[in-house]
């Protein structure tokens, strides 16, 4: 029995800590983290507390079972801060009439390639209209034109862009054709027989990106910590941007990209 | 005396020789016609469709390629009937069919009007060192750009005022957009190279490059949406070498 009263106390302990943990996961920076167990130990300390129960307590299995969350808690809380990171800034240009529809991205300083394939992206074809027309892959993953008009109506996509050339020939209703696309840039496809019927493809180079209908504010979710560069593309070909290089570790924020105007200073 | 009348006539005749191009003396020339064509299988469809169902007559044979297009009704489907939907690759305008040499130099002069409706060219094929003469027919003032694919292939041009002409001289060579800084929607389609002359045909059109030098051409026939067909000939003096061709939804995408 003395022992299991020395148990419990422990177990609050755990508790406390298990509390902190989600605690911190959730609101508060590593450092603050630290200091608040730091803090807890010397009162504990103070208290006269017999760290040996911390001990005693992982004889039992219990103490097996809080030991394992204990330690996974730790491991995971560095993966879990790194993939909860969120950069956000603004997009800027000195434009009386700013040019629309961007896609702010990030790549890897140096290391250009995504490397997971996400699922494709759907583009549809219906009432002889591309839905939705404007759509974003990341490199390397595809796109799936499907033909879904209610009535027999063939259609056909291709595209003359460099380095994402393709044609999926004539798709009969009811077909659904995937192209993948390898190398990162602005893809503008068509229909051969349908003359209102184009749109456009943003490849970008990581999973990492915000569409904008105008330059504004941003913001970029579960990025990992790291150097990253941000970029923009834009489909308008009179301007570029300035792309900024960051270091990812936690939210960052007040990233300011600008766009200029080609050619002018 | 004579030493005078010599001199001169020595003159005379080498100014004829420099003055008279090599190319008049060759007299070499291209011609042909040129046609744009949707996909057979759907044209087929169509015909077979419209025979089977429709009332309204299609001369499919009076035009080249989709005849009169074909779009849709809500109970047939593309199948036989007419809404401006479809492409009518039977009465497209802007192919281009471009003779290059690369001995040729630009100074072509491509006149273009912008008005208050718009840009009245959507497509040009120009050289380096054409000029696009744009005339500002608007009210207000315009500033042209010419731009590539790069970030760094843009060409900046003074303001317009309005009323204003001003010689835009192309030295960028590629898939360019000549565009408005005021006025996004205006866009030129421009395909531009070096030592290019070109010529704008409506399908079925006929085209023709006269007092040609004898030597190496390359032939290219180009409709923006669909891409390009490229030839090579070589011309002796005095021939006339006559190239047709059909561009083919079926053939060129691809």
């Amino acid at each position: 029995m003395k022992d299991g009263a020395k148990f419990k106390k422990p177990v609050r302990i755990w508790q406390v800590f298990f509390a902190l943990e989600l605690f911190q996961t959730t609101f508060l920076p590593r450092p603050t983290f630290m200091t608040i167990i730091v803090a807890l130990t010397a009162d504990a300390g103070k208290k006269g507390g017999d760290w040996r129960m911390y001990v005693r307590s992982l004889r039992g299995f219990s103490g097996i079972v809080l030991g394992l969350a204990v330690s996974w808690s730790w491991i995971a809380l560095p993966v879990s801060a790194a993939v909860a990171a969120t950069l956000s800034g603004e997009i800027t240009v000195k434009s009386k009439r700013p040019p629309r529809n961007l896609v702010v991205y990030l790549t890897r300083q140096g290391d250009a390639a995504a490397t997971a394939k996400p699922a494709p992206v759907q583009i549809h074809q219906r009432d002889r209209k591309f839905s939705p027309s404007r759509v974003v892959v990341v490199q390397g993953g595809a796109v799936e034109f499907v033909n879904d008009e209610e009535q027999d109506i063939d259609h056909n996509v291709f595209s003359l862009s460099k380095g994402n050339k393709f044609d999926i020939g004539l798709a009969a209703k009811g077909s659904g054709d995937q192209v993948f696309f390898t190398k990162p840039g602005i893809v503008k496809y068509f229909c051969s027989v349908h003359k209102n019927m184009e749109g456009t493809i943003f490849v970008v180079p990581s999973p990492y990106y915000a569409v904008l209908k105008k330059p504004g504010d941003f913001e970029i979710s579960d990025v990992p910590d790291g150097d990253w560069v941000v970029n923009v593309s834009i489909s308008h070909r009179r301007y570029k941007a300035s792309p900024v290089r960051v270091t990812v570790a936690g939210d960052t924020e007040d990233i300011v990209v600008q766009l200029k105007k080609k050619g002018r200073k | 005396m004579a030493r005078i009348i010599q001199f001169i006539t020595a003159v005379l005749i080498a100014l004829t020789g420099i003055s008279t191009p090599v190319a008049a003396q060759d007299n070499a020339r291209v011609y042909g016609t040129v046609e744009t064509k949707g996909h057979a299988e759907v044209l087929a469809k169509w015909s077979a469709s419209s025979k089977a169902t429709s009332t309204k007559k299609i001369d499919y044979a009076a035009k080249s390629g989709y005849g009169g297009g074909g779009g849709g009704s809500d109970s047939e489907g593309d199948a036989g009937s007419f809404d401006n939907v479809a492409i009518n690759y039977g009465e497209i305008a802007d192919i281009f069919v471009i003779l290059s040499n690369t001995t040729w130099q630009g100074g072509t002069v491509h006149e273009v009007e912008l008005s208050p409706y718009g840009l009245n060219v959507d497509v040009l094929a120009v050289a380096r060192g054409d000029i696009i003469r744009l005339h500002n027919k608007t009210g207000n003032a315009y500033t042209p750009y010419l731009a590539g694919t790069g970030d760094d292939d843009i060409q900046d041009f003074n303001t317009m005022e309005p009323g204003s002409v001003n010689d835009l001289v192309v030295e960028l060579t590629g898939d360019l957009e000549l565009g408005l800084d005021e006025d996004e929607e205006e866009i030129i389609i421009i395909a531009a190279g070096e030592g290019w002359k070109s010529s704008r045909v409506a399908s079925g059109g006929a085209y023709e490059f006269n007092n040609l030098a004898a030597g190496d051409y390359g032939l290219t026939f180009w409709y923006w949406r669909l891409g390009s067909l490229d030839r090579k000939l070589s011309l002796k003096p005095g021939q006339g070498a006559e190239i047709n061709e059909v561009l083919s939804v079926d053939r060129i995408i691809k």
